[in-house]
């Protein structure tokens, strides 16, 4: 299959009808779509996917508004998205017929069918096609679409579910159609085994045998009966478990964990300070309480203190009342005993000496023992001060630290509403309830399968006996041999599926470990885990037994979500293409053919280096029957270098550019400059106070 | 044409016609008839 154009009217970024197109050349692949962030290029992935199958990117924004505000402002409330395709049985056609698919759309929601028409490859005449949904399915049904309509921010998805991968897989490689052959072959057997046991209704040995085979292919028949419900059933589960997936990854579950880990260790951090802080109020009492005496006492002291510094100095003190009573008993000459004496008399003498030495000892003594209690409570009334600031600088942090906490909490808890937490919480109960039901439908399928096999082993060994009974009596001879061809070919049928899908897993694990070691930097190695689809990447060194289960847990899902598996999910996308691809070149031996279809590849180098952008678009140039594919300016640049000079120029069908009007000034946005070739340089890509706003395609002249 | 060849040639039929997806009933029918046809005249080739 091949696109041929697409088209787009009044959709999403685009305002009006815009087209682009990619001849249809078998020996140039590559079409190249150049655009800047927010000019339009997903916007046009999202046009094949809606034109096909009803939905947009799983990265698309706003998914349910298909029409462009431009056109509504303007009263335009209808649009479309169309797609040409080239059937895959026609494109050795020099001349292909155009299967042209086209959804439309209002400002009320899309029709819930495509619409098509042929245009044929000569005269261009267009008649109508009326199944264009069955044609894509049957060429990309939707469960593989992922793999080929790769959306560089959801290449994650293409890994999501294991059982899903399985399917995804044994599509693509064309044996979801080979069962689907067997039971058409099993169903004829049962009636050829009916009309058998008529014609011979006669011979009771034969009968007997034949009652047990058809009681078997009864038995065969119901097992199958009762699991067309659990198919139906199963596809539904699977779908809704991908939305569900899909919706629960838009929540960036990745975020709101480490918001809820955060919130919870800062409501730890919040009662821890407020337990501090209480503690040290309590503490403060408590040592305000036991300085209480020293601290109402410091004032006084403090005044004591230099009261007695003063007065000692001028000889004021030990008392007044001692100064008064000896000076008196010295002015009037008079002993304490009443004696009189002289002023130059050795008894007056004696006492001014004994009042001198009375004033300085006793004042030396009693100064000593007050300064001394004085200076013990001013040393306490420090020691108090001390502790408090202590106290009150530890206060002081953690007061900081609790106001900090409360105010990233209530941050936190902001950002956790914008998450919605209700509807995280309701998404993830439903995909575990989901997987929860697939789980138990896939084990009931497995049941119901194991069953056929052993009942199909059985009616195979009564074959042989009714062989052996039968001879070469005529008549009946011809319906014998119509079951044992069927039988033949059931048995041809289940060999080859099981070659297929075995043998198909080891050419992946080998393809995507070829991709591993030329352009990964490392020394990882692929494998399905064994007896599964389950992928991992190991380290060389690793030696993983096929019992070995706690191993096995250690090891996370490998090709989903960060950086280095972006890349590792491109290269499995390739390894499955390539497989599906070596298959269907390989004619020596039978084999079921693949799926192979165009790759229209959205951005898949926004978290590469120049390294790996230029090994990503090597591996899609060589990987794709048709890529289209839109890149950035520097993707462009580290991917291709320069057009003229490139090793791929003559493999380029065409090349476009993008650009976005918009009607309002600049206002701070920068110009978004694309360098084509070294003659094509600094095209701008958006421009403003345009009249209308809308992205529009360009194309370039390569040759 | 060997029995072999005549297996594989039928398979390859019917693989590509299940290959087709269809919704409606009707165009079920017509290729289950389809299919039927196919696989009967293998059969009728080889007996």
């Amino acid at each position: 299959m091949r696109i041929n154009a697409i088209r787009v009217k009044n959709f999403r970024a685009y305002y009006k009808e815009h087209e682009i197109e990619f001849p249809h050349d078998p020996k140039r692949n590559i079409n190249i779509v150049l655009a800047q962030n927010e000019v339009g290029k997903t916007t046009l992935l999202s046009a094949v996917l809606f034109c096909f199958y009803g939905r947009l990117t799983h990265s698309a924004e706003d998914p349910d508004q298909l029409m462009n505000i431009e056109a509504l402002r303007a009263g335009d409330k209808a649009g479309y998205c169309e797609v040409d395709i080239i059937h895959p049985n026609d494109l050795k056609k020099p001349n292909p017929d155009i299967y042209r698919i086209r959804r439309n759309f209002t400002d009320k929601g899309s029709e819930k069918l495509p619409v098509g028409e042929i245009l044929d490859g000569i005269t261009s005449e267009s008649r109508n096609y009326h199944d264009p949904f069955d044609l894509i399915n049957s060429l990309i049904p939707e469960a593989i679409s992922d793999y080929f309509f790769i959306d560089g921010e959801g290449i994650h998805n293409i890994v999501g579910d294991e059982i899903l991968l399985r399917e995804a897989i044994r599509n693509i490689q064309g044996l979801t159609a080979a069962e689907d052959s067997k039971q058409d072959l099993e169903k004829l057997r049962v009636k050829k085994n009916t009309n058998f046991k008529k014609l011979t209704a006669n011979n009771s040995e034969l009968e007997k045998i034949n009652s047990k085979i058809i009681k078997k292919d009864e038995k065969i028949a119901e097992i199958k009966e009762k699991k067309i419900p659990y198919i139906s059933e199963k596809t539904r589960i699977d779908n809704e478990l991908r939305q569900a997936r899909i919706k629960l990854r838009e929540c960036n579950i990745a975020d709101i964990d480490i918001l809820v880990k955060r919130e919870e260790a800062l409501i730890k951090n919040v009662k821890r300070l407020d337990a501090n802080i209480d503690k040290a109020e309590i503490r403060k009492r408590k040592i305000s309480g036991e300085y209480s005496s020293h601290i109402f006492s410091q004032s006084f002291l403090g005044e004591l203190d230099k009261f007695i510094e003063e007065k000692g100095s001028v000889g004021e003190l030990p008392s007044g009342y001692e100064e008064i009573f000896v000076n008196r008993l010295l002015e009037k000459k008079v002993c304490i005993c009443g004696k009189k004496f002289s002023e130059h008399s050795d008894e007056f003498k004696n006492i001014q000496n004994l009042l001198n030495d009375a004033k300085t000892q006793g004042f030396e003594n009693r100064m000593f023992s007050i300064k001394g209690k004085i200076n013990d409570y001013l040393k306490k009334f420090k020691d108090f001060g001390v502790q408090m600031h202590d106290i009150q600088e530890s206060l002081a942090e953690d007061n900081k630290a609790l106001k900090d906490d409360q105010k990233e909490l209530l941050e936190n808890q902001e950002q956790q509403r914008g998450h919605d937490q209700k509807k995280i919480q309701t998404l993830r109960k439903k995909v575990d309830d989901l997987e929860g039901s697939q789980f138990k439908l896939t084990t009931e399928m497995t049941k119901a399968d194991l069953q056929i096999e052993s009942l199909n082993k059985e009616i195979k060994e009564l074959n042989k006996e009714r062989n052996k009974l039968v001879g070469s009596k005529a008549g009946i001879q011809n319906e014998l041999n119509e079951i044992a061809f069927l039988d033949e070919a059931i048995e041809f049928l289940e060999d080859v599926i099981f070659e297929t899908e075995e043998g198909g897993k080891s050419e992946i694990e080998e393809i995507m470990n070829n991709l591993l070691t030329t352009y990964a930097r490392g020394s990882s190695r692929f494998k399905f885990k064994p007896g599964s689809y389950y992928p991992m990447i190991l380290n060389s060194a690793d030696e993983i037994e096929t019992d070995d289960e706690d191993a096995l847990r250690k090891l996370k899902q490998p090709l989903s979500g960060g950086g280095a598996a972006v890349k590792r999910n491109i290269f499995f996308a390739c390894s499955l293409i390539n497989q599906s691809k070596s298959r269907m070149s390989d004619k020596d031996e039978f084999i079921i053919q693949g799926t192979t279809a165009p790759m229209v590849v959205d951005a898949p180098f926004s978290n590469l280096d120049s390294y790996n952008t230029e090994m990503i678009a090597n591996l899609l140039f060589e990987t794709a029957d048709q890529l289209i594919i839109f890149m950035s300016n520097s993707a462009w640049i580290g991917a291709v270098k320069d057009l003229s000079e490139d090793e791929f120029r003559d493999k380029i069908n065409s090349l476009h550019y993008l650009t976005r009007s918009f009607k309002g000034k600049a206002e701070g946005r920068s110009s978004l400059p694309i360098d084509i070739s070294k003659k094509l340089k600094n095209i701008d890509t958006v421009s403003y106070n345009a009249e209308i706003e809308t992205s529009q395609i360009h194309k370039v002249e390569i040759n | 044409m060997s029995r072999k060849e005549e297996i594989k040639k039928l398979i390859t039929s019917l693989i590509a016609l299940n290959k087709s997806y269809t919704r409606k009933v009707e165009s079920a029918q017509k290729l289950t008839i389809q299919k039927n046809k196919i696989i009967q005249a293998v059969l009728d080739k080889i007996t």
